[in-house]
This record gives C-alpha cells, sequence and structure tokens, in this order.
C-alpha cells in the first residue's frame, strides 16, 4: 500500500466520485470505479485496518488471553452489552465491534432492538458469516406474487450476470445443486459434509424430497486458483476463527479482496475517522456535492466533494445520513419525497432451532474446523407452497458435529472415567436452526430521535420495530417441522425451541429496507439501479434497497447490485447524464 | 476547510453542524474519556493470561476464602484427576476458577460457587470429620457423586456443583495443556475431511471457533 498518499485527511480538489462506508459494498464500489478510472474518495467513519498488520488476536490459543477469550464481565456492562449478544464477540474479536456507550440509540416503548456495529476500515466485512447464496426469481418476484410490500423493480436476469461477476473475484465454495429456488453460483470447489451430515442429506431426499440439503456455500477459498493468488489469497486452512481476520485471505473482505485491487489503480484516496454528518445538496442543480464529515477523533469538521456520491454505509448507517440531511426541498431528508426513507425495516428471523443425537457413526470424525455449515434452501418460496397460516418460509441452517467438553457438565460424572469420555469424541448431534424472512411492513420504521444525540451530535437513530404475528407462527412452524423431520431421519431425544422473545429484531445482523426499490417514486427511495429517484447523482447501494428479505444471506446480493449499480452509473456519466 | 463548489446555502442543519466552542469542549473531553477507556480495555486485551501458581490452594483468591480455595483445588483433584494427563488440580484450575469468576461472573455466581465448596466440605467434616481437600481422591469423588445423584444434598445444591463443574471444564480444556495434550490441537488444520477413521489414540478436537 502506498500508504502516505492513499489515507488522506484533507482534500481540496473534487473527486469523480464519493463512496461512503469500506464494508462489502463499498469496497465493491471503490473497486469498480477506480477500475474504470474514476478518481474515488472511500470515507470510513472507524480507524484504519490494514490486512494482516491489524489482526492481533490470529492464530492465538485461548489460553493465551486473560479469561480465555470470555469478556470481562464489567468491561460488557459498560461498552459492549448489545455487541456482546452476537456468537462472534468474544474477546479475540471484540475490537471489530463498535462501543455500545458511544454509540447509542433508543427504542420505542413496547418494542427492543439490537443493534451491532462495525466501525472499521473493512467494516462488517471483517466479521460475517460469510455464507453466501443468490437470491431467486421467487424471492424477487414474492412481494408481487402475494402483496406483502411493493415489487422489486428487477428481476432474478437483472442480477445473476453481476452475482456471477462478484462470485469469480470473491471466490465462493459450494456445489451446483440445480434448485430453482436457490440459483446456483460459480463456484470453488464445495466443503465435505461429514458421514453424519451424509447420512442425514439421504434421509432427507428419501422423507422429504422437495426439502434437499446442501451443503453451505461460502465467500472462502476453497482452492487456490492463479487469479485470486495475484491478489495474496491462497487456500482457507479450516480454522473457522474468521472473525479475528485472516492473513491467507481465504474468506472475503474488504482487505483480502476488493481493497487490493482499488489501490492499485492509484485512483483510490481514503479518509477514515471520518464521520459523514451528512450530505451537502444543491437545490438549484438538484445534486449533492459531497458530504460533511465530523472527525472521528477531534471533532473537526471538513467537507469532501464529488461528482457522485455512493452510500454504502450500512442499511441503518445510509438511512440514518440521508434522514440527517435536510433541506427546504427535502425537510424530512435528504430524496425522501416518498416519505418511505426509513420505514420497511426488515431483518431475518433466526428465532427456531431444533437439534438431536444421531446413532452411530462411532468410527467417524472429522478433521479441521468447517466455515460452513448444510443448508435446506427455503422450501416454501412461492405462495402455492406457502402453509395456510403464515406468509412465506424458512431456510434451514445447520451442522453435525461430534461432542466434546463443552456442555458436558451437565451430565453426571465424576473421575478418570468422566475425564476420558471428555477427551474423545463423544455423541453425534445434529441440528437446525431457521433463517426466516421477515415480512416488510411499513410500521418497522426508523427515524431520527427528536433531541437524543450522540457525542459527535449526531442525532441518534429511533427503532419502532417488532415481529409480527407472521414471523411468530413461521418459528413456531419451524420449531415444529424440524423436529418432525429429525425424527423422521432417525435422531433421539430430539427437542427445539422458539427464542423471538429473547432476541428482538437486528439480532440476524441482516438489516434490510429503509430505503428501499421500486418503480414508483411516490413509494419508494430508490430506482431499480439504486439511484435514488429524486437526485440523479445520488446512489444507494447497501441492504436498505432491500424491497423484501427473502431467507437467504443478503450480502452477496450487496456486491451485485453494488456493481450493477456502478456500471449504469459510470455509464450514465460517460453519457453526461450524470 | 471551506471548499469552492461548497453549498452552503442548503446546508439546513449549519446551526446543529457548527459546534460551539464550549459543545465542543464538552464533547471533546468526553472522546477523551472514551478514548482513555479505551485504552484501557487495549491494556487488558495485552494483559498477561492466567499463568498457572502452585500456591493457589494456600491462600485466599479474589473471590474464595482459603478455606474455600482448599476446597476447590481437592473438587479439582477428583473431578479431573491424574491418569496420562495432569488432573485439574495440577493445572491450577482452582487458582484459575477463582481468576475467572472474579473478571466474567456476578456476585449471584460468586455465591453460588461458594455456598457449593461450603456445603462439599461441611459434608466431609460431617461424615468424616475431615477437611474435604484431606480425603483421598476415591472418598472425595464418593461425596461429589452424591451431589450429582442429590443423596444427601438438595436440587438446589446439585445445580451450584454443576457450575462449578462448568468453570472446572472450562478452565481445564482452555488451557493450554488442557487444550494441547489431553485434547487434540489444530492450530491451522491446513483443511477440512468430512470423514477420517477413530482410532483407540484419537482425541477429540481441543481446538475450536470458540470457547
Amino acid at each position: 500500500m502506498q500508504a502516505s498518499e492513499l489515507f488522506l485527511k484533507e482534500a481540496q480538489q473534487t473527486f469523480d466520485v464519493i463512496v461512503v462506508g469500506s464494508g462489502i459494498s463499498g469496497g465493491w464500489a471503490a473497486k469498480e470505479f477506480t477500475e474504470r478510472g474514476f478518481k474515488t474518495l472511500m470515507i470510513e467513519r472507524g480507524r484504519k485496518v490494514e490486512h494482516r498488520k491489524d489482526y492481533p488476536t490470529e492464530g492465538k490459543g485461548p489460553w493465551q488471553f486473560p479469561q480465555r477469550q470470555k469478556v470481562d464481565n464489567l468491561l460488557i456492562e459498560e461498552q459492549y452489552k448489545v455487541q456482546s449478544k452476537s456468537y462472534a464477540f468474544n474477546d479475540a474479536t471484540k475490537h471489530f465491534f463498535g462501543n455500545d456507550r458511544d454509540l447509542p440509540y433508543s427504542t420505542e416503548d413496547g418494542t427492543d432492538f439490537r443493534w451491532f456495529r462495525g466501525n472499521q476500515l473493512g467494516g462488517k466485512s471483517l466479521t460475517w458469516h460469510r455464507q453466501s447464496y443468490r437470491m431467486s426469481e421467487f424471492d424477487l418476484n414474492a412481494n408481487k406474487a402475494d402483496g406483502h410490500g411493493n415489487d422489486w423493480p428487477i428481476r432474478y436476469a437483472d442480477l445473476a450476470p453481476w452475482y456471477s461477476y462478484v462470485e469469480k473475484h470473491a471466490g465462493i465454495s459450494g456445489n451446483t445443486d440445480g434448485l430453482a429456488q436457490l440459483p446456483d453460483s460459480e463456484s470453488l470447489p464445495p466443503f465435505e459434509m461429514n458421514a453424519a451430515e451424509v447420512s442425514m442429506q439421504k434421509q432427507f431426499a428419501e422423507h422429504y424430497p422437495d426439502r434437499p440439503m446442501i451443503i453451505g456455500r461460502c465467500a472462502h477459498l476453497s482452492q487456490t486458483t492463479d487469479y485470486h493468488l495475484q491478489h495474496g489469497r491462497i487456500t482457507c486452512q479450516a480454522r473457522d476463527e474468521c472473525q479475528k481476520g485472516c492473513s491467507f485471505g481465504a474468506y472475503f473482505s474488504t482487505q483480502s479482496s476488493t481493497l487490493p485491487l482499488a489501490v492499485a489503480t492509484g485512483n483510490l484516496s481514503i479518509a477514515v475517522d471520518s464521520i459523514v454528518h451528512s450530505l451537502i445538496y444543491d437545490e438549484a442543480s438538484n445534486r449533492v456535492k459531497g458530504v460533511r464529515i465530523i472527525d472521528n477523533n477531534d471533532l473537526s469538521t471538513r467537507e469532501y466533494f464529488a461528482n457522485v456520491v455512493f452510500l454504502c454505509a450500512s442499511t441503518l448507517g445510509s438511512t440514518q445520513v440521508l434522514l440527517n440531511s435536510t433541506s427546504k426541498r427535502f425537510p424530512n431528508g435528504l430524496a425522501n419525497s416518498s416519505g418511505v426513507l426509513g420505514r420497511y425495516f426488515m431483518d431475518h428471523n433466526y428465532n427456531a432451532r431444533s437439534g438431536g443425537i444421531l446413532p452411530g457413526f462411532e468410527d467417524e470424525y472429522y478433521s479441521g474446523r468447517r466455515p460452513t455449515g448444510i443448508y435446506v434452501p427455503n422450501f416454501q418460496y412461492e405462495p402455492s407452497r406457502y402453509k395456510k397460516h403464515y406468509a412465506r418460509g424458512y431456510a434451514l441452517g445447520g451442522s453435525a458435529n461430534r461432542g466434546s467438553w463443552k456442555g458436558a457438565h451437565n451430565r453426571d460424572g465424576i473421575g478418570a472415567d468422566y475425564k476420558n469420555s471428555l477427551t474423545t469424541p463423544g455423541d453425534w448431534y445434529f441440528g437446525f436452526y431457521a433463517q426466516g424472512e421477515m415480512l416488510p411492513r411499513f410500521d418497522n420504521q426508523v427515524t431520527l430521535h427528536p433531541s437524543k444525540k450522540d457525542k459527535w451530535g449526531m442525532p441518534q437513530l429511533h427503532f419502532n420495530v417488532s415481529w409480527s404475528d407472521n414471523e411468530r407462527l413461521m418459528m413456531e412452524d419451524c420449531a415444529e417441522e424440524c423436529e418432525k423431520m429429525l425424527k423422521k431421519a432417525g435422531l433421539q431425544y430430539v427437542s427445539s425451541e422458539v427464542s423471538l422473545d429473547e432476541n428482538p429484531p437486528g439480532s440476524a445482523i441482516h438489516e434490510l429496507g429503509t430505503a428501499r426499490m421500486g418503480r414508483d417514486r411516490k413509494d419508494s427511495v430508490l430506482n431499480g439501479f439504486n439511484q435514488t429517484h429524486d437526485i440523479p447523482n445520488l446512489f444507494v447501494t447497501d441492504g436498505s434497497a432491500f424491497c423484501s428479505s427473502a431467507t437467504v444471506n443478503p450480502s452477496l446480493t450487496f456486491m451485485a447490485l453494488t456493481v450493477r449499480a456502478v456500471d449504469y452509473c459510470a455509464n450514465e456519466m460517460k453519457q453526461r447524464r450524470i | 476547510m471551506r471548499h469552492p463548489n461548497r453549498a452552503g446555502q442548503d446546508f439546513a442543519t449549519e446551526s446543529q453542524f457548527n459546534i460551539t466552542r464550549r459543545h465542543f469542549i464538552k464533547r471533546l473531553s468526553s472522546i477523551v474519556g472514551g478514548s482513555s477507556a479505551i485504552a484501557l480495555a487495549g491494556t487488558s486485551q495485552v494483559a498477561l493470561a492466567y499463568s498457572p501458581r502452585k500456591d493457589s490452594a494456600s491462600q485466599a483468591g479474589k473471590v474464595l476464602s482459603k478455606a474455600q480455595m482448599k476446597t476447590l483445588s481437592g473438587v479439582c483433584a477428583a473431578v479431573l484427576p491424574r491418569t496420562d494427563t495432569p488432573s485439574a488440580a495440577d493445572l491450577d484450575c482452582h487458582g484459575f476458577i477463582d481468576h475467572q469468576l472474579a473478571a466474567c461472573y456476578e456476585a449471584s455466581e460468586h455465591q453460588a460457587v461458594r455456598a457449593s465448596l461450603d456445603a462439599i466440605d461441611a459434608y466431609a467434616q460431617k461424615h468424616s470429620q475431615r477437611a474435604f481437600h484431606t480425603l483421598v481422591n476415591a472418598e472425595r469423588q464418593a461425596i461429589l457423586r452424591k451431589i450429582e445423584k442429590r443423596n444427601g444434598f438438595s436440587e438446589v445444591q446439585k445445580a451450584q456443583f454443576t457450575f462449578v463443574k462448568e468453570l472446572l471444564l472450562f478452565g481445564y480444556f482452555t488451557s493450554e495443556v488442557g487444550a494441547t495434550e489431553a485434547l487434540a490441537y489444530q492450530a491451522v488444520p491446513g483443511g477440512y475431511k468430512g470423514s477420517t477413521p477413530v482410532t483407540e489414540d484419537t482425541k477429540a478436537w481441543g481446538s475450536m471457533n470458540y470457547y
């Protein structure tokens, strides 16, 4: 990296493009614009994180941490009360999570919300779960088919070539499964299933032919290719400690994948520690001119200017900036002539699970920590397949593993035999968890709090978001169905649970909607190219653009939407329409 | 910084953006406060990991009394005794549990451990007229099995002991010896194989993604 020129604080020039955010969407936008020759400024609110150099906990064993990777409870109480609810939060990863004390938000009485933050260069691309699935034609048609939400202005054919484009670069491991409900990716070889999973796969194929079980697709280099080697990326070593950062560059992150190429063009500048307060809007020309910044460290203010602005600041981050950018023409937030900015918030619903013991396979074990699981794609993917009492469906994630000392305290046992039972592979356990769709609802809304501000003076977000009966009925049904499936497949001691009341929206860290796309500018913020209906040189290409959540993990679609939007925008710039 | 292209007239929120000096200082101090807290947190991250001590059982800990530490060392030796690998007491899991209780657990949880250890020692005193830690391992194990069977112990006492066991297993199997010698540890597995044979020598994996 040419660090001295690459990172800037003050800038006199007008850039071709400003990209706000450096996560999955921002990294792609920066790569695509710089490779097309546009001088691009990437703005990140958090600190600089350099690939390899800034992964201080990578490769450390638990005994090398003061509390063996658990976090001091006083620190959690004071600074990480929300963040600590993430499965991935621990002493080895907490430096890639935001500090709750500095990042306050409020919730409507009677509602709750968990907002997970990743404010650093690379954003949540460093800590994501890396599951990568295409949305299908059924997903993009769902709102039209059943009347919930507005119709997506795009269809699968619009995204398919862009999915292929990002997959080849990012590196997605998986099978070609040939399923209509889950289009195949351009794949690197799949990770293997273990013996217990292969057996479960056969059981489901026999008893539930409409619910095929596949190996999870993930953004990992399951094989070193010459292409990825050029970028300094090699094969996944199956450590599954990805959220510490990966010096092998084996999983897709901004640092491993998009940023190196953007930097190599010489067209990229990066402003870190720069919190976007609002966008600078010129009413006479109806264009955004740039952004207003508050410095993360010393609270000084500055401005950056560009011909085009891409908001890639995360669903809630982008919406917060738009809501906070007010003017005579847009008193309720920039590009909000429709009034739906902040509305139709969605997350995924991971609040049902079921599991049990699979007898047999005592001679089978596995080696390495696979960074993906098994997956059953949504099998209620069109109205004719819905359950009668609720709309849409859920996918299932899961895996089979042999028991270990974890959880073994609940088993009676004292002495040498007990110790021996903990140091040899235990029973096979197979479990499913739900990945349910959340309906787009007008009432699920984020607004700016009228008076509360954070320490930088930004109005706090106020959440009025809750699960509806549809989500509750879906999770209850999912737990029941999973139990049936697992019993049918021969599992013993099968149990299930629904955890909707323990985990409020936000918990899946798949925030979507709030600046949705649409054909009708009266009820949507963005057109089918992620361009705001109101202002031609303003684009939003993160999860806020989504019209429905579908059931698949959304990040691959963030990538595809972003590169498609850049391609469109670059062409419009060339034609001098922007 | 001011830029020639700046469209200041549209900055409706100008007043809230232009921070007064007083507000600036107020906010700055809150940020400085935040920074030093972050620095402290950073320090705790590089703070030394718990190092096993030889004398943990002969003195009071941060949470547990000297007598409770002695009892706990006896519990550690009994639950995970010395086999071809060290016992939990050999690895000073009792010292680690006290350390871990202080850092990661609440007062009510401290109390549960104290109550459990007191009940164990009281049982030994009553039935053997000796302190628990002075019994031989077989005698200690007999008492602990009674707890698990709720034979002379209540449901609550069993739950308290299960919590002690949880801390004990965590302490043992996340220690370097526990993770790498009692179990098999792969720092860099090199890839995933879905099917490997289990032989008489196969140990469970001590390397995990999350602990």
